[in-house]
């Protein structure tokens, strides 16, 4: 019956080679099989030319160059400090600043021009209306300024200084513009 | 940290993970020759040896805050010195390294000769194996990991690994017949 198991039984031997103690069953296989005892017998003889780990250890004058070596080169990098903090920072700072960005955009194309109106108009039409690029073509499309203050004075009376001077500047033909193509029910 | 590695080892290691050089070079000196000796025995060649054993150290410092202790200390710089040394031994100019670099050996003249002639056999020997076979023969004989172990290591199946030793140790056996070893 050891017979039968020898090709199996010698592989296991071969990966047993440099281990001191063989598992119970081979053990047993070996006190009844000459040839794998004989296989096992001359792997053990192999071992000693091997050496073991500090045979092949480098003399202490050797290591203490290398040694000074690598500190020196180390000094030259950055120091790798890794808190809490910073494993957390490292991936915590990226992704925050990727939805502050998305934030940012989804609100820009959501509402793109944000002025408050309960600031003081005289000033605002001061400042801004001299800003307006407004172009005399009735095919161009108003800048987004001029637009909203039209659209201000469109909805209620006439109140504040910039929407008459605007009132007083657009021709019938853009206020008809305005009319066909206006549509409340977009802003409501 | 693994029960694997001993109590100093694993202070050092979480000394040096928060930017502390002097437990860093601790570590050095305490692991310096468990790794010199494995580059020198996978590439046959002490400047060789010396060279990839002091990248590992470096590449160890660079990635120290990747280290989770989820293996030994050792095995994970055995893991960053068996890849440089693979690295290493793909190039085109690694079979024209120097076989005669004289060691430096504090011991008798007796001793270093016979230590010299050793380890001329191991070069011989492994030079004959293909490096996979070599890395892992070197880790189960020499560093005495399991097979398991060496199979996270090197990213083979355990199976793979137990082939890759059993016929490293064939040509072993074969070496020494043909060299009259014994």
């Amino acid at each position: 019956m050891a017979i039968m198991n020898c090709h199996k039984v010698q592989e296991e031997l071969y990966e047993h080679f440099g281990q001191k103690k063989l598992p119970d069953y081979l053990e047993e296989h070996l006190i009844q099989c000459d040839d794998c005892r004989s296989l096992w017998h001359e792997l053990g003889q192999l071992e000693p030319g091997l050496g073991n780990d500090e045979s092949f250890y480098f003399a202490p004058d050797e290591i203490d160059e290398m040694t000074q070596h690598i500190e020196n080169s180390i000094d030259d990098t950055t120091p790798r400090n890794v808190t809490l903090f910073h494993r957390i920072a490292q991936i915590a700072l990226p992704v925050a600043a990727s939805l502050l960005l998305l934030f940012g955009i989804s609100k820009l194309a959501n509402d793109p021009v944000t002025l408050n109106y309960n600031q003081d108009s005289t000033l605002y039409s001061i400042t801004e209306f001299n800003n307006l690029t407004y172009s005399n073509d009735n095919n161009s499309e108003l800048d987004v300024v001029t637009f909203n203050l039209l659209l201000q004075d469109y909805t209620s009376d006439v109140t504040t200084a910039s929407g008459e001077a605007l009132l007083d500047d657009i021709t019938d033909d853009e206020l008809e513009y305005l009319k066909d193509n206006l549509d409340m029910g977009d802003f409501l | 940290m693994t029960k694997i590695d001993d109590e100093t080892t694993s202070k050092l290691v979480i000394q040096a993970q928060r930017g502390d050089r002097t437990a860093f070079s601790k570590l050095v000196r305490l692991k310096m020759n468990d790794i010199v000796a494995l580059t020198f025995r996978m590439t046959g060649d002490r400047e060789t040896a010396k060279d990839l054993t002091q990248e590992t150290f470096l590449t160890a410092w660079e990635k120290l805050s990747r280290f989770r202790g989820e293996s030994a200390f050792s095995s994970w710089l055995y893991r960053i010195a068996t890849n440089k040394a693979l690295n290493f031994l793909k190039r085109p100019s690694s079979n024209e390294m120097s076989l005669d670099s004289e060691p430096s050996f504090v011991s008798t003249p007796e001793s270093q000769l016979a230590r010299k002639e050793l380890q001329n056999g191991v070069r011989e020997f492994m030079q004959q194996l293909p490096p996979g076979q070599r890395v892992v023969f070197d880790l189960r004989f020499y560093k005495r990991l399991s097979f398991e172990e060496i199979s996270i290591m090197t990213d083979r199946a355990v199976g793979t690994v137990k082939t890759h030793y059993r016929q490293a140790v064939i040509k072993l056996r074969q070496l020494a017949k043909e060299k009259g070893w014994r």
